[in-house]
């Protein structure tokens, strides 16, 4: 006997020690929850920035070859839509995607105006270095396609007449080619391996696809879509009630509104799952009804209340600062629903960290 | 009564006791270790700038990344010095102070097996438990003893019955036992469970589990000390801190608990143990003369403490003490669960679901201004999280913020909390009134409400038409729970 505990003993430490490892067994659709992420959302929305984002490449080197009006118009046109696609991909930032801080690298702003030009004139810079993030990626192209001269003509100029118009070149194609290296890598990754490893790393521990599928959720629609996106600019945090026009994305060119409805609207649809399992078919699973029909019922009421953004974005936050407030308080509105109620029905811990509980 | 001297007097063998130290060290020495890779240390206790403390004094805060560091280094060490049995008393004072003091650093980071860990180093300060099989031995073979009163080991059982059965009473309620909450919500969220996975979406799963682990933490103690049941109910404690390891992410504690159990057996088991790891190749038969528990020098054979008395008033009044804490919840009014005044400190593991989400606003009285606080510049993911359904984190931190914008010269500064929090499933509602100036509520351990501190708020209606101190408002709708 005595022996058979110790033997048991030990057994516990070498079963216990590790994760547990999921089996077989079926449950709520969550696999095929995980597969409809995968395929119907994530893959596509990596797949369309892609392209998107090698379109601008190629209309870069187009203008860059020869910069005139009508590249630079065909150029800006590719841009937005890049931006407006980028909205799609931006708010998966799991896997490869948080291992190499894709968002980040992609979309930091404001852009650094002084560091663009000090790293343009320098003619040597490292892309890849963090306090370099908030001068390249779209928030750059958007000011050197949009800001960078007082008119469309002293903009061309820069690339064409300017004495230092090879750096400006050089630098516009560098940038626009790091979104598209960022953006093949986390593809290609997700192809290779991840997909594989998402669609069957099925538990609800932390650390499991649902987790940190979740919490990247969570986390964009908190941090970057409520507090980056409208938050911000609009001064919520101000206790002077102050707008910061200037920390409203696609400062530059203005179509901010675009951009937020833009990602509002695939925030949703990966909660609904777009034609499949999403979210809500996970929490109606779980006998949380209530909790899915209150988040619908207030994505509905977001939506509606999105309207009432004006372009330009950085014009309402200071003209109009009152109604832009209120669009913001009814994004704020979800944030506990989805934190507190989601969360807790679907046995999910928030959880930015991995640390021990109770 | 000469029962009761049985259990405190009799000298009875050391060994329990000895095994008990060595295993209490090892796994301290691995939780530490865990710790520090993990890389807990600086994410905890270097990267925040603001502490939810529970000693409110300027002075009490976390060292520097390099002195946290350090101090976990040493706290490593004197597990090791426990396990060893190597400068026992230094060891078992510097983990003791090192840990203790780390636990009251922050009270997002509190846990009840954290808890455990100090009283269990307390008490160990107290007992010889480094007077056999241990580098002080060796070293100093004239303190070897091979026997000991039995106090010495019996309260650490009595600890241990404590810990199970105020678990197994906290578990006595409504929601735990009529309504299989919440495991009726984490179960079901385990379907992919190795074999089981299936049957835990059951609802007749979850009240089972419910009824038998409350069964489990209310008799298991008592059974571990019975010679003829001991056997069956250590491997219900094998098998039921495993499967909640293996469920939920509850880290070291399961083990810890496996290995604690482990002093309800017999003396001569544990001499069975360590014998065995004596005959271990690699010890000469001076080193095993020395291991063994015989005092060589046969100066002392049992255990006389010195200050006897002092001790046994100090040790009763600590168990009276361990007795009571967890009663003192009835000092205040409202549902615990929603309140939790009196929730920490009294074995209430894994008892609720709940989460929330607090939204702070400031408002300066002079302009009339108001904004939403960014919290994310004050406070660590984790620590947002525990604070959000933690009334008196809540009002902790609203003081905090008084004191920040006081700085920053706003004369009087207007705190609210819009905190939307979630129990058991319930839909989320709000905590505390939102319209109430929390850097007006003073922050002491008196009940919270009817008292003006804090207007916790207890029921649908006080929130339209009351500002003033009774608006501590129960959500719970109708469900009592066991109080």
């Amino acid at each position: 006997m005595k022996q058979l505990l110790i033997i048991c003993f030990i057994l516990s430490f070498l079963t216990g020690c590790g994760d547990d490892t999921p089996g077989n067994t079926d449950d709520f659709d969550r696999t095929t929850l995980l597969i409809n992420l995968s395929d119907n959302l994530i893959l596509p929305a990596l797949n369309g920035f892609k392209t998107n984002a090698t379109v601008l490449n190629n209309d870069v080197a187009i203008f860059l070859n020869n910069p005139n009006p009508i590249n630079l118009e065909t150029l800006r046109a590719t841009f937005e839509t890049a931006y407006i696609a980028w909205q799609k991909a931006s708010i998966f930032e799991i896997g490869p995607a948080e291992n190499i801080a894709y968002r980040a690298n992609v979309n930091t702003y404001p852009t650094d105006v002084s560091n663009i030009t000090a790293l343009i004139n320098s003619g040597s810079y490292n892309l890849d270095a963090i306090n370099n993030y908030d001068s390249k990626g779209l928030p750059a192209i958007d000011y050197l396609l949009f800001g960078s001269g007082d008119n469309d003509t002293d903009i061309i100029a820069l690339f064409s007449t300017h004495p230092d118009k090879e750096k400006y070149k050089q630098y516009l194609s560098d940038i626009a080619e790091d979104i598209l290296s960022k953006t093949n890598y986390v593809y290609n990754e997700w192809i290779s391996g991840y997909d594989a490893t998402f669609k069957s790393n099925k538990g609800n521990n932390i650390g499991s696809s649902i987790s940190l599928f979740t919490n990247a959720f969570m986390l964009h629609y908190e941090n970057r879509f409520r507090t980056l996106k409208i938050g911000l600019p609009t001064g919520v945090f101000s206790i002077e009630e102050q707008s910061f026009p200037e920390l409203t994305e696609a400062y530059y060119s203005g179509i901010s509104i675009d951009l937020i409805k833009a990602n509002f609207n695939q925030l949703e649809k990966t909660y609904l799952g777009d034609n499949g399992v999403g979210i809500d078919d996970h929490l109606i699973g779980v006998d949380a009804e209530d909790v899915n029909s209150e988040i619908t019922a207030q994505l509905a009421v977001i939506k509606e209340k999105l309207n009432l953004l004006t372009d330009p974005l950085t014009a309402q936050v200071v003209n109009d600062r009152p109604q832009v407030v209120e669009v913001y308080n009814e994004i704020q509105k979800l944030v506990p629903t989805l934190k507190a109620d989601m969360f807790s029905a679907l046995s999910i811990q928030i959880t930015y960290s991995d640390t021990d509980g109770d | 009564m000469n029962s009761i001297k049985k259990h405190i007097t009799t000298p009875i063998p050391i060994a329990p006791l000895v095994t008990f130290r060595v295993l209490f060290g090892f796994i301290m020495l691995i939780s530490i270790i865990r710790f520090l890779a993990k890389g807990w240390v600086t994410q905890l206790y270097v990267e925040p700038t603001y502490y939810f403390s529970f000693i409110q004094a300027d002075w009490f805060t976390p060292l520097s990344s390099t002195g946290m560091h350090f101090l976990f280094v040493l706290m490593g060490l004197s597990a090791l010095g426990i396990m060893l049995g190597s400068f026992y008393k230094l060891s078992v004072f510097l983990f003791f102070v090192s840990f203790t003091y780390v636990e009251l650093l922050d009270k997002s980071n509190y846990l009840n097996h954290y808890y455990f860990v100090s009283i269990i180093s307390f008490l160990l300060l107290f007992v010889p438990a480094n007077r056999a099989f241990s580098l002080d031995a060796i070293r100093k073979p004239f303190i070897k003893l091979d026997k000991i009163p039995a106090w010495c080991i019996n309260i650490f059982k009595l600890q241990l019955i404590i810990v199970y059965f105020y678990a197994g009473a906290a578990k006595l309620n409504t929601d735990w036992l009529i309504h299989a909450m919440p495991l009726k919500i984490w179960l079901p969220a385990h379907a992919d469970f190795p074999i089981i996975g299936n049957l835990l979406t059951k609802e007749w799963v979850a009240y089972a589990f419910s009824w038998s682990g409350a069964a489990y933490d209310l008799f298991v103690p008592f059974l571990l000390l019975f010679s003829r049941t001991r056997v069956i109910a250590y491997m219900a404690v094998i098998a039921f801190h495993l499967l909640t390891r293996m469920l939920f992410p509850i880290g070291m504690f399961p083990y810890i608990m496996i290995l604690s159990t482990l002093i309800f057996f017999s003396p001569q088991w544990h001499e069975g143990i360590l014998r065995k790891l004596k005959d271990l190749p690699g010890f000469n038969k001076a080193l095993k003369d020395l291991l063994g528990f015989k005092n060589l020098a046969g100066l002392e054979k049992t255990y006389h403490p010195r200050y006897k008395n002092v001790l046994a008033v100090g040790i009763t009044l600590f168990f009276v003490l361990q007795l009571l804490l967890p009663w003192r919840y009835t000092l205040y009014d409202g549902n615990l669960f929603w309140t939790e005044q009196g929730y920490r400190f009294s074995w209430r593991v894994m008892l609720m679901e709940k989460a929330g989400h607090a939204t702070f606003y400031i408002k300066n009285p002079e302009t009339n201004k108001e904004a939403q606080i960014d919290i994310k510049q004050y406070l660590a993911p984790h620590q947002e999280k525990q604070m959000a359904f933690q009334p008196d984190m809540l009002l902790q931190f609203a003081h905090f913020l008084d004191k920040e914008y006081q700085k920053q010269g706003i004369i009087d500064p207007e705190i609210r909390v819009e905190s939307y929090v979630t129990l058991n499933g319930s839909k989320s509602k709000l905590i505390i009134d939102p319209t109430i100036d929390l850097s007006e509520q003073s922050i002491n351990l008196k009940p919270k409400n009817g008292s003006c501190h804090l207007p916790i708020i207890e029921n649908e209606e006080t929130i339209h038409h009351t500002i003033n101190c009774d608006a501590f408002v129960d959500h719970s709708n109708g469900t009592n729970y066991f109080r």
